[in-house]
């Protein structure tokens, strides 16, 4: 598919990378995806409680090939509780933070376990339910400090940096802050999540602009949890309560809305196989198509450096990607 | 402000929610009976439950693709709700016109039922039926999916007159047969399999073609009847304003014989129940006018209902959970506290049958006394929790320090409670032998602490606690 | 071989929740009409496992026929029902808890039999149940039952430590559900039932220490029931009746794909349970009846079958006299009542022939009457 947005811009629907299960070539309940060296992509599982093998982060690449998973539900070493979000160092390391164990766990990049750091608090440099991170090209981490309301930068080895933000509706506050992601520039846009909007501050944490509102018309939020940019500066923000991405420029103009355009993935015939039951069940259904492309609670996104826009659709338990044309 | 008072709050809180504290009680009696009654009534009033934190930390449990985190959601929503009539009607509901996923397979669209029950909970009686008779979950459950044009499928036209309007002995088989006639073409649309990537959500579909559109003899009454005709007819018979009176007799205000027992055996208040047949037919089956009827009358009020119904399953784990003050704000392992009352008994969407649970003294046999004791004492014993603390400090504050003092105090703080005076004594006696009570020094404080957590262990195990 | 007359027997109930499909279940295969009634649902005859010329088994009981029909230890008896069935689940289950099918019972035929057997509820594990709530044959006041979840699970105030404080606290639990005089129906019975906890628990949670077994049950919920059964037999606790559960046969839709995964798992947890007893030499004492609330309609309704009243029961063991008992229900039109198989023998003939042929009871107090016996004991 293309989609011809208003302001001229084009994009190419591609591809749809994942199915449901809770272990192998699989995703379930996904939280996060980020994107590490060699176009891989690692995708922060948390599912239920009871299915304890669930609770991972997995390995692949863009060609479809599943390259491993790591962790499970527990409070060991490399395990995980509440697992919110991933984020490659880049020197390949792979990060993960627990909002329930409020700690930061630290893998390399085929999912040994290498260290873990943070402690509960409100003070500078203590985590309470930490939510989404990026690493930033000099190599600090910016954590959406979630219950505290605020972000925090620390080293990779978790030594406080500096923290701005604070509860409230103002410029500069948060309520519940979720995704964060940093443009070319190094500017810093955050999920400002129970706000229903994004704020953009410079690498200092100056405020520098924010859009969106309480709704779901067009430029408007249900609570959204991600937020990419592009080389042109475009932001893309998942839109999760309201099922869609959307697509601002680099001002915050609203320029498009995607409801999804998926398709049955390779992982996914797979797993249907010849299962003739299955098959007959979705002919059965008149607009399974239509039904299949939709998002369904996209909760993370990311563009590459070709600006392949991957939206980690998470309640279908896949990433659907897109391609911006030049 | 009287322990009579007290004692009637906490019984309207009980029956009305899932109990409250002792500091909640004082501020609802300061603010008067009626004013409370009405607040309950008015749930919108209070702030909204906070979903959308629950969706971010329980990602995915809303609409689960397994049971368990459903059942969570629900029960999370039980324990930290704000508007706790809401909860406690969608739960009288859900007793009544019951589905269970075990057939139905489809968690998230048991959800969805949930969520219309939630939405008629305090509503009108015809629109609830009118909801739930095009309810996914309960067109499978009771198989009117299978409910053909000239191969009628009467599960559903059956229930709906035995279980949950008129009662049996009010209709004959042919209006079962009629009934289902009538609500041929009620079906759900095709849906995706579970996999590849998830459920999706069911939808009503009627199918004319389907239905068979032919003239119907129901109660009495000829016509080209459909599905709707069929709910009018029955919501407004004077049976199913008998037969919803005494479910809410049943439920909010003492235990009833089991409703197979019904049509041979009175009620046990039998002008409580024309009362409330009479509110529900005269305000044109508006359940808040029937609810506000019962709440403020004198067979509520009455001290002879206060402790009348042995609690369910989940009215011990959401009400304990309330008292101690755990699961407030979401946290994990919630969906185990969900087996936990399975143990008991319950099983939230997950009813035994269509009949619902049997209730009443039935909730008791030797399994489930140990599991609800073992659930109860396991967390009132935790002197970490919030509520227990409160308990503690309000025994240290009012200086409860003689054992019979103490050990009243406890009974107050947890009810306020009434137990048997063998019980009573057993207990002052185990406080004596601990020694005297103090909180001079830090061991002494910690000791006090324990001991209350001990205390309350043992009142959770009293025979009186097991009612509501 | 133990002598069995040295032993006491023991009667394990397993109840088929939700109405189990005779027609399906032993089929008529050779009657045209059978598939005429189920076009959608019939059994293929190539797949029935055939008994006689008349009759076979739904293949999903193999395990049962090759372990317990072809070595003559499987009474199946047709035609089970009672009079005036309003096929509705919960009152037919009443009607088979409580063996009152004129009037509401509330006392329950396996509890009248466990007071006949211990008059003075000396043992409170003469009756266990397995499952989450108590069933109402079991039930009857004053005649202790464990319900038992987990064995090792059963029991009040576990959580307490030490030892010590735990024994004080059930000392005070003990004097708290101590008989009281005037406080009322159901304060009585939760007397009754604390009481009996304490009693049962000490002895119950010895029950999976002295076991070992090379069985390996399936971990669905009446695999591990029968699993408990045979722990609790084997521990030789006096336990006389033991009752377990099994659904959803309510199979208004879907019932190929309901009833295969029922039977099959069912059929392999039974075989299980007897070769655990077989091995440990004590299935010689055991009698296994498996009955259900109703069966259903002969026409089927397109993927399933509506409520229906005759249907059959299945009585499995050592002692059992192999073979058909009562009459398989003509399905010719005329013959159908109401549609359904007209029930010919009524279920508490059955009882009573299990009552006293086999478990040595007077039958009249626990079924409220005298009713026509079978022999397959």
């Amino acid at each position: 598919m293309t989609t011809q947005a208003k302001t001229g811009r084009t994009y190419n629907y591609e591809i749809t990378i994942g199915r449901s299960s809770v272990t192998g070539e699989s995703f379930r309940t996904p939280m996060a995806l980020s994107l590490g060296r060699d176009n891989e992509i690692y995708v922060l599982n948390r599912t239920t409680e009871r299915q304890v093998l669930g609770h991972r982060v997995c390995r692949l690449n863009l060609a479809e090939e599943f390259l491993g998973d790591f962790g499970q539900r527990g409070e060991e070493d490399g395990q995980f509780i509440w697992a919110f979000s991933v984020a490659c160092h880049p020197d390949g390391r792979v990060f993960v933070s627990d909002e329930w164990l409020n700690r930061i766990s630290i893998f390399s990049r085929e999912g040994q376990f290498l260290g873990k750091w943070g402690s509960k608090g409100s003070s500078p440099g203590e985590l309470n339910g930490p939510a989404g991170m990026v690493f930033e090209s000099d190599g600090n981490l910016l954590i959406a400090d979630g219950q505290n309301h605020r972000i925090q930068r620390f080293t990779a080895g978790g030594e406080f940096v500096s923290t701005w933000g604070s509860f409230g509706k103002g410029d500069g506050q948060f309520n519940y802050p979720w995704g964060i992601n940093v443009d070319d520039a190094g500017n810093v846009h955050v999920a400002d999540w129970r706000n229903d909007r994004i704020q953009k501050f410079s690498p200092n944490g100056d405020f520098l602009m924010k859009f969106g509102s309480s709704g779901n018309g067009e430029g408007q939020f249900n609570r959204p949890t991600h937020v990419a940019v592009d080389s042109d500066g475009d932001i893309y923000v998942t839109d999760w309560g309201n099922d869609r991405v959307q697509v601002f420029d680099s001002e915050g103009s609203f320029v498009d809305l995607w409801t999804g355009n998926a398709s049955l993935s390779t992982w996914g015939k797979l797993q249907l196989g010849g299962n003739t039951a299955f098959w007959e069940q979705r002919a059965s259904v008149p607009d399974m198509a239509e039904k299949e492309k939709k998002f369904r609670e996209p909760i993370s996104v990311q563009v590459d450096a070709e600006n392949r826009i991957m939206v980690l659709d998470g309640r279908r338990d896949r990433i659907q990607i897109y391609r911006k044309a030049s | 402000m009287s322990e009579k008072d007290i004692a009637l709050m906490a019984h309207l809180m009980r029956r009305a929610g899932f109990g409250a504290s002792r500091e909640e009680l004082e501020r609802r009696v300061a603010n008067g009976y009626e004013a409370t009654v009405e607040e309950l009534l008015n749930p919108e009033q209070q702030p909204p439950w906070e979903e959308d934190l629950a969706r971010r930390h329980h990602i995915g449990a809303r609409y689960g693709n397994g049971l368990p985190e459903t059942q969570g959601w629900w029960l999370q929503r039980m324990v930290s709700t704000k508007r706790p009539l809401e909860e406690k009607m969608t739960l009288f509901w859900h007793s009544i016109l019951c589905t269970g996923n075990a057939k139905v397979d489809h968690p998230q669209t048991v959800q969805v039922q949930i969520e219309m029950l939630r939405r008629h909970c305090l509503g009108n009686y015809r629109e609830l039926l009118g909801d739930l008779s095009r309810d996914p979950a309960m067109i499978i459950y009771l198989d009117n999916r299978d409910n053909h044009k000239g191969a009628i499928n009467e599960n559903w036209g059956r229930e709906l007159l035995e279980l949950f309007t008129m009662g049996v002995g009010n209709y004959t088989e042919d209006d079962v047969k009629e009934a289902s006639r009538a609500f041929t073409g009620w079906t759900h649309k095709p849906f995706p399999p579970l996999y590849p990537f998830q459920r999706y959500f069911l939808e009503f579909e009627y199918k004319p073609d389907d239905h068979d559109d032919g003239e119907k003899t129901f109660l009495g009454q000829r016509g080209r009847f459909n599905g709707d005709d069929i709910l009018d007819i029955v919501v407004r018979q004077p049976a199913t304003a008998r037969f919803i009176a005494r479910h809410l007799y049943n439920f909010f205000v003492a235990d009833e014989p089991h409703v197979p027992a019904w049509p041979h055996t009175p009620p046990r208040d039998g002008a409580a129940v024309n009362i409330l047949a009479d509110a529900y037919l005269q305000s044109g089956y508006d359940m808040r006018s029937v609810m506000r009827a019962l709440f403020n009358s004198d067979f509520f009020k009455d001290e002879s209902v206060h402790y009348a119904k042995v609690k369910s399953p989940v009215e011990v784990v959401v009400g304990t959970l309330r008292l101690v003050e755990d699961y407030i704000t979401p946290k994990p392992g919630i969906d185990a506290l969900v087996t936990q009352a399975g143990y008991m008994g319950q099983m939230i969407l997950n009813p035994p049958s269509v009949e619902g649970w049997h209730a009443g003294k039935e909730w008791i046999n030797s399994g489930s006394l140990s599991s609800r004791v073992n659930f109860v004492a396991e967390r009132v014993g935790d002197t970490t929790m919030p509520g227990v603390q409160n308990i503690i400090n309000r025994l240290a504050t009012e200086s409860r320090m003689s054992a019979p003092d103490f050990v009243d105090g406890c009974l107050e703080l947890v009810g306020p409670l009434t137990i048997g005076e063998q019980a009573r004594a057993a207990l002052i006696a185990h406080v004596e032998q601990g020694g005297p009570l103090s909180r001079d020094t830090e061991e002494q404080r910690s000791d006090f602490a324990r001991r209350t957590g001990r205390v309350l262990q043992l009142i959770a195990a009293t025979r009186e606690y097991q009612f509501a | 071989m133990a002598d069995p007359k040295t032993k006491d027997p023991v009667l394990v109930v397993v109840q088929l929740s939700g109405g189990n499909d005779y027609l399906n279940t032993i089929i008529p295969y050779n009657n045209g009409l059978y598939q005429d009634y189920r076009p959608n649902i019939g059994i293929p005859q190539e797949d029935v496992i055939p008994i006689d010329d008349d009759l076979g088994f739904n293949p999903n009981l193999a395990p049962l026929k090759e372990k317990f029909w072809d070595t003559g230890k499987m009474a199946l008896v047709h035609g089970v029902g009672f009079e005036g069935c309003n096929r509705s689940h919960f009152r037919s289950m009443d009607v088979w808890h409580t063996a009152e099918p004129d009037k509401m019972g509330t006392e329950g035929w396996l509890g009248r039999a466990i007071r006949e057997i211990d008059p003075q509820a000396e043992n409170v594990l003469t009756g266990v149940s397995f499952g989450p709530g108590l069933p109402r044959a079991m039930a009857l006041p004053g005649v202790p039952v464990a319900s038992v979840m987990e064995l090792e699970r059963y029991g009040v105030l576990t959580g307490i430590t030490p030892q010590q404080e735990r024994d004080q606290a059930l000392e005070i639990f003990a004097r708290m559900y101590g008989p009281t005089v005037g406080t009322g129906y159901v304060m009585d019975y939760l007397s009754q039932t604390g009481s009996d906890i304490l009693k049962g628990a000490d002895v119950l949670k010895t029950a999976p220490a002295k076991y070992s077994s090379t069985i390996e049950y399936s971990n669905s919920p009446i695999g591990q029931s029968l699993r408990g059964a045979a722990q609790v037999h084997l521990a030789d606790m006096g336990a006389r009746v033991i009752y377990t559960e099994v659904g959803n046969f309510d199979t208004h839709a879907n019932e190929l794909a309901m009833h295969e995964p029922l039977w099959q798992d069912l059929s392999a947890s039974l075989v299980d349970f007897y070769d655990d007893l077989r091995e440990h030499n004590a299935s010689d004492n055991v009698v296994m009846l498996l009955f259900t609330e109703f069966g259903r309609r002969c026409r089927d309704n397109g993927t399933g079958t509506d409520h229906g009243t005759g249907g059959g029961a299945i009585v499995i063991g050592d002692p059992v006299k192999g073979g058909f008992y009562s009459e398989y229900p003509s399905i010719e039109e005329e013959k159908l009542l109401d549609g359904d198989l007209q029930f010919n023998y009524d279920f508490r003939g059955l009882y009573s022939t299990v009552l006293e042929s086999w478990m040595g009871l007077d039958a009249k107090p626990c079924v409220g009457g005298t009713f026509e016996k079978l022999d397959f004991i």
